[in-house]
């Protein structure tokens, strides 16, 4: 099976923009019925549904971000009654809540059939064993590709993250083909393997498909050798979809993006105007083929580039090449999203902890971790070694309930963590996740 | 009862050093010293003549000193000294949170430093038993 939607996948150009504006013109007017809040920005943009003729004509209208879906947490931006949804996901939000995402039975459809378009991309069929070791729950990595892969008619290995021991076991005794996680994890697996010595002659894996965190090229090049494998780079985020919204092909050479359903666009980081293929912006997103969430415009803070070029695989939809970087500060550990801002509020909610914090980021044996100094407050300190330590104990409980991440406490002394007029630098980041 | 000057140390190569010197510097002698460290910092407890004014010093040179009660008690130095008045702290359910020893002995006595939960009951109960105290 080379493609899973042919018709789509290599549409002329043409015929897809037709697409795109049909569907574009059906979604704005959805969202200006349907959604006050959309309304309100379309109208203080003066744009009407009616302006809205071609895909080109989607730059009239304003930017959303998830500043947007903050303001009307959780549920203020969909365009249906609630009563039409069928699912709902989550991911990590700025400040406290989580963005919560929903879709209609419908958009569960669209989802899944992308997904299972990516798979085909990555060179798998109905005929492969595709182990999902994406996390199940909140988090869309886990769902989606397992809707996906059960689209496609493959047999799913539902295993989650984590319990690495067997994970390998499974992989193994079911001759998992495909493996599906992030890509730090991908070479977790392979540590461990080597450390338990059990050879990678052993799996029956052809591919993985890995994505929810950044990951260089040297990075694909050492997941390769270690499982012997190819690796295809996956694209997506819960606002949008989920994964799913690109992927690459046997090329690897750029992620085709699902451009039917998601309309893609590079804008300038300062103007915020569109740019031309091949230059680099931040990317956005339209989603141009959803009931509960159609966001338009969607501002993604990755940074990256497009191309229209002919790609080798056949394939007309328009690629997005590999993220190169965030205009904000969110870091990724592990495959979730953190914001400094979530760790502040945290540290900030136990009583006498000081504001100045800095949080260090590294990856030892493929595997990362998280570090935040504090500064050690005269309030907070005592004599007693179990004092400080419980102050550290419950910043580190309420982190894991908050975040749903471990992260070291380290007090350091008052005055010794950078501070700076204005935006302080709060992270250090020592992985090489960009190239 | 005296006080205690308590200071948190990161943990790093010197910074004791660098605590030590700021100390000499003023001229502050040190009657008795301990450190209490886990995997990434330190407290620094040090009984000095002035501790109020020690604490002052420290805190305007940035470091995070606090001041705190322990008893400052006079034990004879020879087998079974120590173990006699832990005896009256269990037998009256006091909790010792830390001891440690100052750097001189004088006339076969010790002087020990005893970080207890509630140190005017103590001290209390060491007088009643015919122990000085500092």
């Amino acid at each position: 099976m080379k493609y899973y939607n042919e018709a789509i996948e290599t549409m002329p150009r043409d015929a897809m923009r037709a697409l795109q504006s049909e569907r574009l013109r059906n979604t704005v007017e959805r969202m200006y019925a349907y959604v006050a809040p959309y309304r309100r920005l379309m109208d203080e943009a003066g744009v009407k549904p009616s302006d809205i003729r071609t895909i080109d004509d989607i730059t009239k209208l304003p930017f959303l971000s998830s500043e947007n879906l903050r303001e009307n947490y959780p549920l203020g931006m969909i365009a249906v009654p609630r009563e039409k949804t069928t699912r709902i996901h989550a991911s990590s939000g700025t400040t406290g809540k989580p963005k919560v995402v929903a879709y209609t039975q419908h958009d569960v459809d669209v989802w899944s059939e992308c997904v299972a378009r990516c798979i085909v991309s990555a060179g798998a069929g109905e005929n492969d064993v595709i182990q999902v070791a994406y996390g199940y729950g909140l988090f869309t990595g886990g769902l989606g590709l397992h809707y996906g892969a059960e689209n496609l008619g493959a047999t799913v290995i539902p295993t989650s993250s984590g319990n690495t021991l067997r994970q390998i076991e499974m992989m193994i005794d079911l001759g998992s083909t495909y493996l599906c996680c992030t890509p730090s994890y991908a070479l977790y697996i392979a540590d461990t393997m080597e450390k338990n010595n059990i050879p990678v002659e052993l799996l029956s894996l052809k591919g993985g498909i890995f994505g929810a965190e950044p990951w260089t090229e040297e990075m694909r090049r050492e997941i390769e050798k270690c499982l012997n494998i190819k690796a295809y780079d996956i694209y997506g985020i819960a606002e949008i979809t989920g994964p799913g919204v690109a992927c690459d092909c046997e090329c690897q050479n750029g992620m085709h993006v699902n451009e039917d359903n998601f309309y893609i666009e590079i804008i300038d980081l300062v103007t915020g105007e569109p740019l031309p293929d091949g230059e680099r912006g931040e990317v956005v997103f339209s989603c141009i083929n959803k009931e509960a969430l159609p966001l338009l415009r969607y501002r993604t803070h990755d940074i990256s580039y497009i191309t229209r070029e002919k790609c080798e695989c056949g394939r007309t939809l328009v690629r997005l090449m590999k993220p190169s970087g965030r205009t904000d500060d969110m870091i990724i550990v592990r495959g979730i999203n953190v914001f400094p801002s979530q760790i502040e509020s945290v540290l900030l909610s136990v009583k006498g902890v000081s504001p100045h914090y800095l949080i260090i980021v590294d990856r030892h044996d493929n595997h990362d971790t998280i570090e935040v100094k504090v500064e050690v407050s005269p309030e907070i300190f005592s004599d007693k070694i179990r004092g400080l330590q419980s102050y550290a104990e419950e910043i580190q409980r309420k982190m894991d309930s908050v975040l749903q991440i471990s992260a070291k406490i380290t007090f350091v002394e008052p005055g010794t963590l950078p501070r700076s007029e204005g935006k302080a630098k709060r992270v250090i980041d020592n992985r090489k996740l960009y190239t | 009862m005296i006080k205690q000057v308590s200071i948190f140390l990161e943990n790093r190569a010197g910074r004791v050093a660098e605590i030590t010197e700021m100390l000499a510097g003023m001229g502050i002698n040190l009657d008795a010293i301990s450190i209490a460290d886990t995997e990434s910092y330190g407290i620094l407890r040090i009984i000095v003549e002035n501790p109020e004014q020690t604490c002052d010093f420290l805190r305007k040179r940035g470091v995070t000193a606090t001041l705190t009660d322990v008893l400052d008690v006079n034990v004879r130095h020879e087998p079974g000294g120590l173990a006699r008045i832990l005896k009256i702290f269990a037998d009256n359910s006091i909790t010792i949170e830390y001891i440690y020893t100052s750097m001189s002995t004088k006339d076969g006595y010790a002087s020990i430093i005893i970080r207890v939960e509630h140190p005017e009951e103590a001290e209390e109960l060491l007088r009643a038993a015919g122990y000085t105290l500092g």
